[in-house]
């Protein structure tokens, strides 16, 4: 191209010249500059708007020109940004149509106007060169715009922040292609930038300058220089401010001034850097920082801290690396190998997304700002996440994993991390995916892993929230939004395509599956668990989107971990572990790439350091810890219960005595168990002696032995005639008296006839036939031939009836009931009760007799109405003997748990955790419960002829006291387990007996 | 580079309302398979750190690097983690258990941190060979004198194979030929490969460290000397004050003073020309146990105790 212009050969002449030599090259064109206009543009001007109709192109001459677009929600959309010796708006040249960019300086710009008259006056003129002008043009739409030299300016607004400001554009410059400049050192440049001149950066435009190859210029500020600082801000494409947080959110005065005079036009993209002590535990309050001022995206850094200093140069030189962890429940862990891996190559995260489980691992890695502790807070925050509940609401309660995360969050908001940070969940009420990157952390982590259906969902803002990953499996777009314009590295865990499964039954019985996985001898079927199969069907919305992200990532870390179950989160560390592993090779590759990311130097100091450090260890075999945690938990069961033996043993007298009072205590309690069973069954088995299921007595009594009331025996013969004989019973209290003298009792004297069975049932002697002749139970302790008196009356014992007692332990007495009428009622015909086996017959002539009947099992039960309360208080006695029994045992295994605090807590110095160290108490005190109970049914056997009740104790009494034992003192060591678990490990320092 | 890095550790924690800071900013190193000694008087904060250094006790601020990973940063579940893999322990009171034989003592951790029951012992076995205790290995620690104790003790301290052991003076109940043949032991340990870190006052020792991390209270006027002049009857120190300094008498004498509670002096000694005095308080951390006064006009020589613990060993060399 040959470029005439006039006579005079201007400043401004050349850089036109330039410019359209650079836009235009190698047409052969002959371009009259003196004919061409230019124009000049201010910061934030309009070249032109989108949808303008146009008939003109530009070539940018110097400054900046920013390409826009609506974004379709009210805000813009920036395209490409573009510099001196480019063609911008070229295809109305040609179709005169609508603009689909608008066009906006960001600085002081001078453009060269090429209009449509000048088009046809070249084609007219030079139609060979002009064919070749248009090929150019319309080639354009295929390459790549060129890449403006990009402008950054780091302006420090406070002199207590230069220092930090300084680092961040030194650490900027070691990124390899940029240019510090100080004003103090070129001090022509400092002039002509503040002076205004247009073209003061011409010389890194145009490439005059030594960092003519490079593609941006790094400017610093000075707190002070205001003329300065507002120049460069004007002039950059990225401008990062640096505020002191100790200055606080308000915006200063010079800041202030600042920010007025340079319009928010003028810079494509603004970053806020907060400056906090090196000690700061945390970010705070950010979001009063980015209420005050407009700003794109915000930064923190520490004083002093390499990572963060590096961190932010990164961001502010646009080769920032973003992370995008994607969602796969405790697979997502993975991610945090590809983290490992990542800071072992030098490789650090600039900013992160995440999304359901990989939200976890993203909030953490930006809470910590630094991979040290990443994989134990990981740990902690995934292990016993679940805690299911009934599914009403969902399958998991939540408080687990909504405690963990409160507990590590706490008030804090997603913009106060180390890291930039966004986490990604589905908003179901408005049905779009929401990227948190402001409000409350814990609420946007809690949303971004409720699975639905598994976890509750969570509302904020009135909206209904789940997992993220319904929507977005790999939080690409989240990660977008922070800002960083470098490499973008995804950490995808969807599982690989092609088939996942082996075929599946069509029918799963649940029980046959679970006695396939409980019975050894079968092997388990693997199938899917529906919590597995709920969450992997959230997803499947997503995975069409997952490609389309996929398409724009610069490595992307696709991880197979399919064979952890989702949910499995008791294994997170082995799947950070085979994480690492997959990860390594990709990011090793991703590092020699042609497009390789910027390192951070305080990463590769610490490789360094570390491989200096490169030692032999000694190679003593270590002892094999089982990897199998299911046959290490078995081995320590078994240790911990070969331990709780021994010291069984070396106690043994003390342990032997604990046995021998409890077993006293057990035997009481067995004891009074039988007497109550005695006292239960005893009217039972004394009606059962009279024969005959039915008694009849008179309207209003509710028993025989227990009422007074009679009635004559004239009734029986108005009953008809019943198909058996009527027993005939006159019953009534009386007193019996032995040979010796103060042998009374009180006695239940019975006089019988015509009873079902003929008799009451003897077990010696005979019946008694006439006055002056009884039988009488064998409770009472008489013989057959005893001589006693039954009340005024002398009488004979002819027969003893067994266990015929009632109202615990009165004898009976059966005497004929002539004899019982002469002693009672003065020979009158009356009668208590009568005694038949059915009653069919003689119902209705009951009620015209004013009788009732009644079963024996009724006046069984009446007749034990009087001892209720007794029975009860026996029972209460029995609880409070098992108490004591238990206070026994509670006390002697504390006592040995005091004991041994020592030996506690060497075991947990040394590691051992405090459950199997707990197991083996209580195994010790179900031991003594156990060895005590089977001692108390010896001593039972003992005690119970001493008894002046009988004692009744069935086989199931004697299980159930065994079980009862042990069951009681399980219990009983909860006291001595509470105080191991309390055991605190620094006293086994203690010298000897402290 | 080491394999234990101490920065800045500070331990503090509150006994009956008053703080008390028994690690106050220490920073040390100590190097793979070395055999550091930990030195200082009683309430020096040996014990404290080494607590620190075995994951059971957490450091108020500062860091602990072990083979890499900052332990002083771990949550509770990698702290036992830590305790179970990375660091054996020695106890002063060796703290077996009495219910167990020799060999189950060795073996117990391991079994209780899900070894099978065979390895364990089959280690624990080997393990007692190695402390020269095989032919004891059933027996059960009241059957064992204080010296086969401790290297019982050591095996176990040995048994995870952690590459830190730990020992809180471990020769402290002991005689000297017991002493010596657990110092003979825990050097041979060192010489495998171990890093052993070994708390003691037990001068007997100091010769077989390949390092020390000194303890004892930071004492100002660290460095300097200086001449003190007295005249008769002047007092130098009294009873039951605290002081950093010894002293060594130039010239003239000076009187060690008991006083009683009912206010009586008695003279307890003199110390000439070339004795030192005051020095068992500074170096225990201890008040002043007796008042010192110019019996005539005297010279004294002032010196920390660094230097005095310097000039007394180079007297003895």
């Amino acid at each position: 191209m040959t470029i005439r212009n006039g006579d005079t050969e201007t400043d401004e002449g050349t850089a036109t010249r330039d410019a359209l030599d650079r836009a235009l090259p190698g047409n052969g064109l002959t371009i009259d500059v003196s004919a061409l206009t230019t124009r000049t543009l201010d910061a934030g001007e309009l070249l032109c708007d989108e949808g303008d109709q146009g008939a003109t192109a530009w070539v940018i001459v110097r400054g900046r020109v920013q390409a826009v677009a609506d974004d379709g929600a009210g805000g813009e959309r920036r395209l490409g940004l573009h510099g001196p010796g480019e063609l911008i708006g070229e295809s109305a040249l040609l179709d005169q149509g609508i603009r689909r960019a608008g066009l906006r300086a960001v600085r002081r710009t001078l453009v060269v106007v090429l209009d449509r008259a000048w088009l046809l006056d070249v084609m007219a003129t030079q139609p060979q060169a002009a064919m070749a002008l248009l090929t150019t043009i319309l080639r354009r739409g295929d390459t790549q715009p060129s890449q403006p030299t990009e402008v950054i300016a780091i302006v420090p607004l406070a002199t207590t922040v230069a220092g930090e400001a300084r680092a961040v554009a030194t650490a900027a410059s070691a990124l390899g292609r940029h240019v510090v400049l100080d004003p103090d050192q070129h001090p022509s440049l400092h002039r002509a930038a503040t002076n205004g001149e247009l073209d003061w950066l011409d010389e890194f435009d145009r490439g005059g300058h030594p960092a003519q190859s490079e593609p941006g210029v790094v400017l610093l500020g000075h707190p002070t220089r205001r003329d300065w600082n507002v120049a460069i801000a004007r002039a950059a494409d990225r401008v990062l401010f640096v505020v002191d947080s100790a200055d606080g959110p308000e915006v200063g005065t010079e800041e202030r001034r600042l920010l007025d005079s340079v319009p928010r036009a003028a810079n494509s993209v603004r970053l806020l850097a907060i400056v906090h002590p090196n000690d700061a535990d945390r970010p705070r309050s950010t979001r009063e920082w980015l209420l005050r001022r407009g700003v794109d995206h915000h930064l923190h850094l520490r004083r002093q801290t390499p990572a963060d200093t590096g961190r932010v140069a990164r961001h502010a030189a646009g080769r920032a690396l973003t992370l995008a962890i994607g969602a796969g429940g405790v697979r997502s862990a993975g991610a945090v190998g590809t983290i490992e891996a990542m800071a072992e190559r030098g490789l650090a995260v600039d900013a992160v997304a995440g999304v359901s489980g990989g939200s976890i691992v993203a909030a953490w890695l930006a809470v910590l700002g630094t991979t040290d502790g990443l994989d134990a807070k990981t740990i902690w925050s995934m292990r016993k996440l679940l805690d299911y509940t009934i599914p009403v609401g969902a399958v998991v309660a939540g408080g687990r994993a909504w405690r963990r995360i409160e507990e590590a969050c706490g008030d804090r908001d997603v913009l106060d991390t180390w890291i930039p940070l966004s986490v990604t969940s589905t908003d179901l009420t408005a049905a779009v995916s929401i990227n948190h990157t402001a409000g409350p952390l814990a609420d946007a982590i809690y949303a971004s892993i409720s699975i639905p259906g598994i976890f509750p969902p969570v509302d904020i803002d009135g909206h209904v929230h789940i997992d993220g990953a319904v929507f977005d499996a790999i939080p690409v777009e989240g990660g977008r939004l922070l800002g960083a314009q470098g490499p973008m590295v995804v950490v995808d865990l969807s599982p690989p395509s092609g088939k996942t499964t082996a075929p599946l039954p069509r029918v799963m019985s649940g029980q046959r599956l679970l006695m396939r996985r409980l019975v050894p001898g079968f092997t388990a079927e693997r199938v899917p668990n529906p919590l597995d199969t709920i969450m992997r069907s959230t997803t499947v919305a997503s995975a069409r989107r997952r490609v389309a992200a996929l398409e724009a990532v610069d490595c992307h870390v696709h991880l197979n971990l399919s064979e952890f179950s989702v949910l499995d989160f008791g294994k997170v560390d082995q799947v950070m572990a085979l994480g690492k592993a997959q990860s390594i090779p990709i990011i090793e590759q991703f590092l020699a790439g042609p497009d390789a990311p910027a390192l951070d130097p305080s990463l590769v100091e610490a490789l360094d350091t570390r491989a200096g450090d490169a030692r032999v260890r000694h190679s003593e075999e270590h002892p094999s810890i089982d990897s199998n945690s299911e046959r290490a938990g078995v081995a320590a069961l078994i240790g911990s219960l070969s331990l709780a033996w021994s010291d069984l043993r070396l106690r043994a007298r003390r342990f032997a005595v604990a046995i021998a009072a409890t077993s006293v205590v057990l035997a009481l309690l067995l004891l009074m168990t039988g007497v109550v069973n005695q006292l239960n069954r005893e009217p039972a088995v004394a009606v059962a002696t009279f024969g005959g299921s039915q008694w009849i007595v008179p309207v209003g009594a509710d028993g025989v032995f227990t009422s007074s009331a009679t009635f004559p025996e004239s009734v029986v013969a108005g009953l008809g005639t019943p198909s058996e004989p009527i027993g005939k019973v006159l019953v009534a209290r009386y007193r019996l008296a032995g040979a010796t003298e103060g042998s009374d009792l009180d006695v239940i004297l019975v006089g019988h006839a015509d009873l079902p069975n003929g008799a009451p049932n003897l077990q010696a002697g005979a019946v008694a036939s006439g006055p002056g002749q009884l039988v009488v139970s064998q409770d009472a302790g008489f013989d057959v031939g005893d001589r006693v008196r039954l009340g005024p009356v002398d009488a004979t014992v002819t027969g003893i009836v067994a266990e015929t007692t009632l109202f615990a332990g009165m004898p009976m007495v059966f005497v004929p009931l002539d004899a019982a009428r002469q002693l009672v009622v003065d020979d009158e015909p009356l009668l208590s009760a009568l005694v038949v086996d059915d009653v069919a017959n003689i119902a209705v002539s009951l009620q015209t007799a004013s009788l009732r009947a009644l079963s024996a099992e009724a006046v069984a039960s009446d007749a034990l109405g009087p001892i209720e309360r007794p029975i009860a208080t026996m029972r209460l006695v029995q609880v409070l003997l098992a108490v004591v029994a238990a206070l026994i045992i509670g006390a002697v295994v504390f006592l040995a748990t005091l004991d041994r605090a020592r030996d506690i807590a060497v075991l947990r110095a040394m590691g051992v955790n405090s459950g199997p160290i707990s197991l083996g108490v209580a195994a010790q005190a179900i031991v003594i419960g156990f060895i005590a109970s089977l001692i108390a049914l010896i001593v039972q056997l003992a005690l119970a002829p001493a008894f002046p009740l009988r004692v009744f104790i069935e086989t199931v009494d004697r299980v159930v006291l065994v079980s009862v034992s042990m069951l009681v003192a399980a219990a009983a060591s909860y006291g001595a387990i509470r105080r191991t678990l309390q055991a605190d490990p620094a006293t086994a320092f203690c010298g000897p007996g402290g | 580079m080491p394999s234990v890095v101490i920065q800045d550790l500070v331990v503090e924690y509150t006994s009956n309302g008053y703080p008390i800071r028994p690690l106050d900013g220490l920073s040390a190193r100590v190097g793979d398979g070395e055999l550091a000694l930990l030195l200082g008087p009683s309430g020096s904060g040996k014990t404290t750190l080494l607590s620190c250094l075995g994951g059971i006790l957490r450091p108020t601020a500062g860091s602990i690097t072990i083979d890499g990973v900052d332990i002083a940063a771990l949550d509770r579940r990698s702290l036992l983690a830590h305790r179970r893999r990375s660091v054996g322990f020695v106890f002063q009171a060796f703290n077996l258990i009495p219910s167990l034989s020799a060999l189950d003592n060795v073996a117990m951790p391991l079994r209780l941190t899900g070894t099978s029951a065979r390895s364990a012992r089959e280690r624990a076995g080997h393990l007692l060979e190695q402390v020269a205790l095989a032919d004891r290995a059933e027996h059960r620690p009241g059957q064992l004198s204080g010296g086969q104790q401790q290297r019982v003790a050591i095996a176990r301290g040995l048994a995870s194979g952690a590459p830190l052991l730990l020992a809180d003076e471990p020769t402290a109940n002991l005689d000297y030929i017991q002493a010596e043949e657990i110092i003979v032991l825990l050097r041979g340990i060192a010489a495998t490969g171990h890093t052993v870190i070994v708390s003691t006052h037990d001068e007997r020792l100091l010769p077989i460290g390949d390092s020390a991390i000194d303890l004892a209270p930071v004492l100002t006027a660290e460095s300097t000397d200086e001449m003190i002049q007295l005249d008769a009857g002047e007092v130098l120190f009294r009873q039951g004050s605290t002081g950093v300094r010894v002293y060594l008498v130039e010239n003239g004498a000076i009187d060690i003073l008991r006083e009683s509670s009912d206010g009586s002096e008695s003279v307890v000694a003199c110390r000439g020309a070339g004795e030192y005095l005051g020095e068992l308080g500074p170096m225990m951390g201890k008040p002043r146990s007796a008042t010192a006064r110019a019996a005539s006009k005297s010279t004294v020589r002032s010196m920390s105790v660094h230097d005095f613990r310097q000039l007394d060993a180079d007297q003895r060399a």
